[in-house]
């Protein structure tokens, strides 16, 4: 069985900072993996290495079955950054266009495709600089899966987002996943990683402990992840 | 109002700008290099203007043996000037020597000069002129009118002074060619630069700040491609203002124009890809659009004190010369005058345009260099 994102004592240093430390990662074809952790536990540097922005100072990241940094390979990846990265003086319509004409999207169908996904068709002509940050959070998404990727890696995806909107893009992860895309999703809140197949919980730029919702739950001996959560970083700091 | 928090305002404005040296450094010392090289070219403001003698008039021999010449007399004369640079040329030579622009004039004595100034005749004398620049006409014929004053004052009164009369030739342009003539090419190229840069600057200091340049590098885009759309997108912009600034000098502005507007374009277009990849390039030392306009007086104001956009580069002197030569504008102008006003062709520019090319190509160079530096 090929994983999706295999990483083997993946590291990467910031000065002094280890913001990924030997953290080994398996993510399997269709799962929703949920990394979380507080802010600086190395969500966002893990996932630049997993998309190839960053270059890693030892050990590997393999996604797809290759090596990472691999260009060639980021036309079946998409990748939403924790701060939206738009064109503020384009419409939300053309900031989805060009990234998928970046990404090879042939389709011209799946520019409105993906607009309608994050419920945007009514905005797109409106221009990226004149949306509320909730809404561009949307348009941040619907560029990052435009081109129909086989791997999605969202960082904090629903910051931002009403609870309306947050349960929409969950039922769309869901449905991607069953067929057959991956999907990692940097998360801070712990409400809404139970949506996860698997979890990561991230502490120093490693995994402190990774299961599914119910068995971190279980081995934690807590009610909810949050709880869980603080658990498993007691007993880490601990050690 | 409350003073306190006016201070605390003005306090944190100046932290800010004692952290940021460059700031502090641009203020301070570029008005004093800008001002300096000013006053120092409107100073030395046609130095070095070369004037070819051509004297086919034998001069006259005096009662008492000796032989004056009119001819000698004002190169003595002349010579004595410091902005001139006189040589005694045959009328043949001095016009290829004006051709290529050794010489900027000719004066002719033609046979009899001396003579005629002797019996108080009013003589003619040919003054050559090479033309695209209009500024050296009125410099010659001020020294000169100077000189013929002053050296032909054989009469004890003013009413025994000889006049002289002057009959003008132009190699290239002519004189309906005015200021405007010679400095419209040269002034398109200029704006074809500075915009192409700054806009190039300021919008590739964007995609860094607002942080598209690191979703762009999570497409499978690449970097010369990158570049290249850069170079295009602006490129187009570029011609087209070019196009529309060309436009408006030909017709509205009615400059006299001989060249072919194909060469022109193209000379634009090298131009244009060397200054899209030196805004890419420079913007990646920028941190705010503030600061990308902090380059204007270290790439921009230089080229145009220097490169023949207020001044001809010959008449700098050589220190500034030297300077003027490493600058892709200096090429520029000297292409599109050459092309514009003189009607010249693709081979006697080649080396104008070679020149820009490599500028192109060390700047492309440089552009992709450092948005892999982006990289970490
Ligand atoms: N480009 C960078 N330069 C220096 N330090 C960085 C950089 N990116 C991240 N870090 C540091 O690495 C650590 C992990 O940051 P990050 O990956 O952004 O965490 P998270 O996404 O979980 O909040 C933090 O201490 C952060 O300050
Ligand atoms: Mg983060």
């Amino acid at each position: 069985m090929e994983f999706s994102i295999e990483t083997v004592r993946l590291t990467k240093a910031f000065g002094a900072i280890r913001a990924v430390a030997e953290l080994d990662l398996r993510v399997q074809p269709g799962e929703i993996y949920g990394l979380l952790g507080p802010n600086g536990s190395g969500k966002t540097t893990l996932m630049r290495l997993l998309v190839g922005l960053a270059k890693a100072d030892s050990g590997e990241a393999r996604v797809l079955g290759r090596r990472m940094p691999d260009r060639g390979l980021l036309a079946d990846v998409g990748y939403m950054t924790q701060a939206e990265a738009l064109y503020a003086d384009l419409t939300a319509h053309e900031n989805v266009l060009f990234f998928a004409a970046l990404s090879g999207v042939k389709t011209a169908s799946w520019i409105g495709e993906a607009l309608e996904l994050v419920g945007l068709q009514a905005r797109a002509n409106d221009l990226v600089g004149s949306l509320s940050g909730g809404l561009r959070r949307r348009v941040s998404l619907a560029c990052a899966l435009v081109h129909r990727p086989r791997l999605l890696i969202l960082d904090e995806p629903t910051v931002g987002v009403d609870p309306q909107l947050r349960v929409a893009f969950w039922e769309h992860f869901r449905r991607l996943a069953d067929g057959g895309v991956t999907l990692v999703i940097s998360s801070h809140v712990m409400d809404e990683a139970g949506r996860c197949d698997r979890l990561g919980f991230m502490r120093e730029g490693r995994l402190i402990a990774e299961g599914s919702p119910e068995q971190l739950r279980q081995r934690s001996g807590t009610m909810d992840l949050e709880q869980a959560f603080l658990k498993f970083a007691e007993a880490d700091h601990a050690a | 109002m409350q003073p306190n928090r006016v201070f605390a305002i003005a306090r944190r404005l100046i932290s800010q700008i004692r952290r940021d040296h460059r700031s502090v450094g641009l203020i301070i010392l570029v008005p004093m290099v800008v001002m300096g090289l000013l006053g120092y070219i409107l100073r030395l403001e046609n130095q070095g203007l070369a004037i070819g003698i051509a004297a086919e008039d034998q001069g006259i021999l005096l009662p008492t043996g000796a032989r004056i010449s009119a001819a000698d007399r004002l190169m003595e004369l002349l010579g004595g000037r410091d902005e001139l640079q006189v040589n005694a040329v045959t009328a043949e030579e001095g016009e290829r020597l004006l051709r290529q622009g050794e010489l900027d004039a000719m004066v002719v004595l033609p046979e009899g000069f001396t003579q005629a100034v002797a019996q108080g005749d009013k003589p003619r004398l040919e003054l050559v002129l090479e033309g695209s620049n209009p500024g050296q006409k009125q410099a010659v014929m001020f020294a000169l009118t100077g000189a013929l004053a002053q050296g032909l004052s054989a009469g004890p009164t003013a009413a025994e002074r000889p006049s002289v009369e002057f009959e003008t030739r132009y190699i290239y342009g002519g004189e309906e060619y005015d200021f405007l003539d010679s400095f419209a090419p040269v002034y398109i190229a200029f704006f074809a630069f500075f915009f192409v840069f700054l806009l190039t600057g300021v919008s590739f200091l964007r995609e860094r700040s607002q942080g598209t340049m690191e979703r762009l590098l999570a497409t499978p885009v690449g970097r010369g491609e990158i570049v290249l759309g850069y170079m295009l997108g602006f490129g187009l912009f570029a011609l087209v203002q070019s196009a529309v600034v060309l436009l408006f000098t030909i017709y509205v502005l009615r400059i006299h124009h001989t060249g072919s507007l194909a060469l022109v374009f193209l000379v634009e277009a090298l131009l244009t890809v060397g200054a899209v990849n030196l805004g890419i390039f420079l913007s990646t030392y920028a941190r705010t659009e503030l600061q990308v306009v902090q380059f204007i007086p270290i790439v921009i104001v230089p080229q145009v004190l220097l490169s023949g956009v207020i001044l001809p580069v010959d008449s700098l002197p050589r220190v500034l010369r030297v300077v003027a030569s490493l600058m892709p504008l200096t090429y520029a102008n000297r292409a599109m005058t050459d092309v514009m006003i003189r009607g010249l062709g693709l081979a006697d520019v080649a080396a104008e345009l070679a020149v820009l090319l490599g500028f192109a190509l060390a700047a492309l160079l440089l552009s992709a260099l450092s948005i892999r530096r982006q990289f970490v």
